[in-house]
């Protein structure tokens, strides 16, 4: 490296900040989503992966939510609405006057106006703020929302994103338009292109409301827990006995054969040999095993060896309280040959 | 000790942690001290199997495993703030009046609707500058359906009839500020709503006080003078508020676009929310005060007065700035 290298700004800040070293890729925002994963720093200085909604099961819980929201409300107000006949008129014929139901009707649907505009504009606010990020539909969908830098949204960026929801479901079309029809009566289908177009310029699918309120929506499902695999075929811990003793798996080494024994399940014999080969000719070749041994068969062995038989750490203590303290495995730098 | 024995030692918290993030799901703060403290010594314990499981070369599923629990958990743990209600009356009576009176927006959207209001009225009063001009743009049924409904005013509604009425105002007009702060974002088609407002609602004004519209003009200035000072405002205020989130990505004074949008955005909110207070004040007044007739015009002019003065108290009285610039409102 020459010693006139431009050095870039986050590689400068790095260096004053005295975080990472030149050589190490750098977190930054640009690249801290890699296909829908998003990155997230905890306090406790941990990262974690959250995986980012798309358009399409976020709309589907927008739609749980209208019903929910507008059917809760229609309910409402059809009770209010069977309440007012009932005792305004019976009220009204007791006190043989019609002007007490007109009264009580005058101010039952000033208050449906108040609601409609108050559901329509607030409902996704209030529950988002009240529920963590969640609303009905959402809670059901099994998404959340949340701040991009991971935390919790607030009440102001809830608020923001639920009002900029009208600019996403733009353009309305008049429905009477696409028919044909001559109706006086304006039923309008909001086509959520704005939304769709924005969601699909950047990488954490946020619609306008997301980009102004500085949120994303992810999923939060209960995800099921993999165990180890076992294999069937007794061959596979013969053929991990013949494997050295000291050998050690590098990082790299380690993660391709649990890739590689998870996904074979997936692939027909011939293509499963014709990628474990790759990894499994050269060490098999290193092992001294006959070269002749299917290569799928050595890549279950050497799972079966790194995860089931080797001793990964040396001395992992689970203190009363559930916390760990160990002592970390050295692993040689023993990768695969080229 | 080797993976597989690792991973059947942990599980069991794992599990723990994922049982108590469900059953916590909505109300971690209504939870017994003992659950919580547990929760939490298992969150750490997750996150710290989730940093170590490189080390301890644990699979990816696995791994994937441990990022959705941690992250479920997480989102327990870091709960949303809320409306932080005992902030607010310094940010209703200190900060929002301040903000409100400092801003260029607001006093560019101020001129635009105002001159292009006044100038519809002059166009529309004036029938010799530009003949048709208010028939243009109001249409012609729009005109008739204006006169017919101001002819015949009068008269007095029930107290059902006017809560009906303000529901609707407040339904109707609210939800058409809200809508004009959201388009501002894309700055021109915020304009042509706003636009369109002046000069309809000026070219209406210029016909209504045109010494020929007979009975519906009388009829007309008694029904907006009390609720105009507030909607008018309102309007202003929305717009102005949306018109600060369009510039603020366009011009980002530095920033990068981004984050100017989302602090802008978090600035404006206090704004559109006075709007919609003014909105259903004005609504109110609407409902209960314009619309009778046997209310004297003077009571309805201090109605009008007595509301400027109330908006002149809390833009210029409360909202002028401690100190150029900055000053001890800024928090240092």
């Amino acid at each position: 490296m020459s010693s006139d290298r431009k050095f870039s700004a986050a590689e400068t800040e790095s260096m004053i900040r005295g975080i990472g070293g030149l050589d190490r890729p750098q977190v930054s925002d640009q690249n801290d989503v890699i296909d829908t994963m998003m990155l997230v720093k905890t306090p406790e200085n941990i990262s974690f992966q959250y995986e980012i909604s798309g358009p399409f099961y976020r709309f589907v819980a927008y739609l749980t939510d209208l019903i929910f929201a507008f059917g809760g409300y229609f309910a409402a107000v059809g009770i209010l609405y069977f309440l007012l006949v009932v005792f305004g008129l019976l009220i009204g014929n007791a006190l043989n006057t019609f002007t007490f139901f007109e009264v009580l009707a005058g101010i039952g649907f000033g208050l449906i106006m108040v609601g409609f505009f108050i559901v329509y504009w607030f409902y996704g606010a209030y529950m988002e703020t009240r529920f963590n990020g969640q609303t009905l539909g959402k809670r059901l969908c099994g998404i959340r929302v949340i701040s991009v830098d991971g935390h919790a949204i607030d009440g102001v960026q809830a608020t923001l994103r639920n009002f900029f929801r009208f600019l996403d479901v733009m353009p309305i079309v008049p429905l009477q338009m696409l028919l044909g029809l001559e109706s006086q009566v304006l039923f309008a289908l909001p086509t959520f292109l704005i939304g769709l177009v924005v969601m699909s310029l950047n990488r954490k699918f946020q619609r306008v409301g997301d980009l102004v309120a500085g949120t994303v929506v992810i999923f939060e499902e209960k995800k099921y827990r993999p165990d180890l695999i076992e294999f069937e075929d007794e061959r596979v811990p013969r053929l991990a006995e013949l494997i050295p003793a000291d050998f050690v798996a590098s990082q790299g080494l380690t993660q391709v054969v649990a890739e590689f024994a998870e996904q074979r399940v997936y692939l027909v014999p011939q293509r499963s040999a014709d990628i474990a080969k790759h990894v499994a000719v050269p060490l098999m070749d290193r092992f001294g095993i006959a070269a002749d041994t299917d290569p799928d068969l050595f890549m279950c062995s050497l799972y079966h060896r790194l995860f089931v038989t080797q001793e990964a750490g040396e001395s992992q203590v689970v203190t009363e309280n559930g916390a760990v303290e160990l002592s970390l495995p050295v692993s040689v730098g023993e990768g695969i040959e080229r | 000790m080797k993976v597989a024995e690792l991973i059947k030692l942990r599980s069991p918290y794992w599990e723990e942690l994922e049982d108590l993030s469900i059953q916590m799901g909505g109300r971690l703060g209504k939870a017994d001290p003992d659950r919580v403290s547990r929760f939490a010594t298992l969150y750490r314990a997750a996150c710290a199997d989730l940093a170590l499981a490189e080390s301890y070369q644990l699979p990816p599923q696995t791994v994937e495993y441990l990022h959705r629990l941690v992250g479920r958990a997480h989102n327990q743990l870091y709960r949303s703030q809320g409306y932080q209600f005992n902030s607010w009356t310094k940010r209703i009576f200190t900060d929002t009046p301040r903000l409100i009176f400092n801003d260029v927006c607001i006093q560019i959207v101020t001129i635009i609707f105002w001159g292009l209001f006044l100038i519809a009225a002059y166009l529309s009063y004036n029938t010799t500058v530009w003949p048709g001009f208010s028939e243009a743009v109001v249409g012609v049924e729009g005109l008739d359906q204006l006169r017919e409904s101001y002819g015949q005013f009068g008269g007095n509604r029930g107290v059902g009839s006017n809560t009906f009425m303000m529901g609707y105002y407040i339904h109707n007009n609210a939800t058409i500020g809200l809508q004009c702060f959201v388009m501002m974002l894309l700055v021109i088609p915020g304009f042509v709503v706003l636009s369109y407002n002046a000069i309809y609602l000026g070219a209406v004004f210029g016909v209504m006080f045109r010494p020929d519209s007979g009975a519906a003009s009388e009829n007309f200035q008694n029904f907006v003078t009390a609720h105009g000072p507030f909607e008018l405002t309102a309007i202003i205020l929305a717009a102005g508020a949306g018109l600060k989130i369009g510039l603020s990505w366009i011009m980002s004074d530095g920033l990068n676009r981004k984050d100017s949008l989302l602090k802008t955005a978090r600035e404006s909110l206090p704004i559109v929310m006075c709007a919609v207070v003014l909105f259903v004040l004005a609504a109110m007044i609407e409902g209960f005060i314009s619309p009778h007739g046997d209310f004297p015009w003077w009571g309805k002019g201090t109605v009008a007065v007595g509301s400027s003065c109330l908006l002149m108290i809390y833009f210029v009285v409360l909202g002028y700035p401690a100190a150029w610039p900055g000053g001890e409102d800024d928090g240092f």
